[in-house]
């Protein structure tokens, strides 16, 4: 707002923070959570939540245009996840793409949308740390299969399951295009609702 | 028995780094079992029976049905299984760790951990904005079934964007504005002054502490063991 020459954070920035960076995560833990509860969403959860985090992204980085920012919500994500018991790395993908998102953000002075963009399809990847355990599954599951003796080697068969090359590029193609969309939403709605209404 | 939330912080990053590095079943029943223990003696039995139910359940689908199904299916039961299988006992210990620990303790023990002053602010206004959040998310679906419109998961699909629409703007709209007046309220208070503050929770480790440490750093040393042994 008026202080657009002040870039440091204050008082009023960490307050505006720490209520942005819960409705981020809790529209992404609710819709991730509900696109984890079947083996069919499973694969698909980066991309859902991606749609969907975009406006409060947006309107985020339009309220606190400041560099730190999207590194307190990156790590606020981070607490929030650890805290409830979801899979670590996922904490640890939030920090770092927290960390780069920041950068891009402000590297646009927090104005180029394009930018924003491309920071938001940054911060989007970061729920792609629970699929990290997946890579090494198959493994444990050919060596679970031997232990039991049934089967002498199909290692073919589990990686056409869990370890195909492809499997990964494509979800995180699918994340930043579904980002992409997410974003441009949040923009339609920033205009359409909260440059109106004074609140950006 | 009341523990620190730093010693909860610690056990539970403990437990989510090993259990995925762990391969021994029997480690895993063990940290499991740890979890389930302090839930119990924190009095939550029915968190307690609820979890032991889901880990045994998804247990016998690894070790007895998956081997009954063809090599794919089973690929994709097992990988189920055992994915959600080995967050549980992470799932334990963050009930465990949100069940017995009140906000302001935690904020206590994050302030002592000497965090950047404004990742406290954020992390306490985070904490303590939950509440109000479902009490606004409640009264946007209120006002949204009076114009006739649904919230439900079905009207999500059918209309994703307008929904978003509907759901998105009040909530925004209100979290901008209670992020005004908290600052307000804040500031008033003197939040900016720049002593370090007092508080009335009384954060310490106990000899309860030093016990569940050193519990972990044995099933840490347990998990290496089995590791290295292979046990099943």
């Amino acid at each position: 707002m008026n202080k657009a020459n002040v870039n440091k954070l204050e008082t009023r920035d960490f307050i505006s923070v720490g209520i942005f960076s819960l409705i981020y995560a809790v529209v992404a833990f609710v819709v991730g959570g509900i696109a984890q509860m079947t083996p069919v969403t499973f694969p698909f959860m980066p991309m859902i939540v991606a749609l969907f985090t975009g406006t409060v992204f947006m309107l985020y980085v339009a309220r606190i245009p400041k560099k730190g920012a999207l590194t307190i919500l990156g790590v606020i994500a981070a607490i929030l996840l650890f805290v409830t018991g979801m899979f670590w790395m996922m904490s640890v993908f939030f920090l770092i793409f927290g960390i780069i998102a920041d950068f891009i953000c402000a590297s646009g002075d927090f104005r180029s949308f394009r930018k924003n963009l491309t920071a938001y399809c940054v911060m989007a990847l970061a729920p792609m740390g629970a699929y990290i355990p997946m890579a090494v599954m198959p493994e444990q599951f050919d060596a679970f299969m031997k232990n039991k003796g049934d089967f002498a080697s199909f290692e073919g068969v589990i990686h056409s399951i869990g370890g195909t090359w492809w499997i990964l590029p494509a979800m995180v193609i699918g994340t930043v295009v579904c980002a992409i969309i997410g974003g441009l939403i949040g923009r339609k709605l920033l205009k359409k609702h909260f440059e109106k209404a004074g609140i950006v | 028995m009341k523990l620190d939330p730093r010693t909860k912080l610690f056990i539970l990053a403990i437990t989510s780094v090993s259990i995925f590095l762990n391969r021994s079943i029997t480690v895993e029943c063990i940290f499991a079992g740890t979890g389930l223990l302090l839930l119990a003696l924190s009095g939550h039995l029915k968190k307690t029976i609820k979890y032991t139910v889901f880990f045994l359940a998804l247990l016998l689908i690894q070790l007895y049905v998956v081997p009954l199904f063809p090599v794919t299916v089973g690929g994709i039961v097992y990988m189920f299984a055992v994915y959600i299988r080995k967050l549980l006992p992470c799932f334990m210990l963050g009930s465990f760790l949100i069940a017995t620990t009140s906000v302001s303790k935690f904020l206590a023990a994050i302030t002592k951990m000497r965090l950047p002053k404004g990742l406290t602010i954020a992390l306490a206004v985070t904490l303590r904005y939950f509440p109000t959040m479902g009490e606004e998310w409640s009264s946007i679906r209120d006002a949204m079934a009076l114009r006739g419109i649904s919230a439900s998961p079905v009207g999500l699909l059918m209309h994703p964007v307008q929904t978003m629409e509907h759901v998105y703007v009040p909530m925004l709209v209100s979290a901008s504005k209670i992020s005004d007046e908290i600052t307000q309220a804040a500031i008033t208070r003197g939040i900016e002054h720049a002593n370090e503050r007092t508080c009335m929770e009384n954060v310490a480790f106990s000899v309860w502490d030093l016990l569940v440490i050193l519990l972990y750093i044995a099933l840490v040393a347990g998990m290496i063991y089995a590791n290295r042994k292979g046990v099943f």
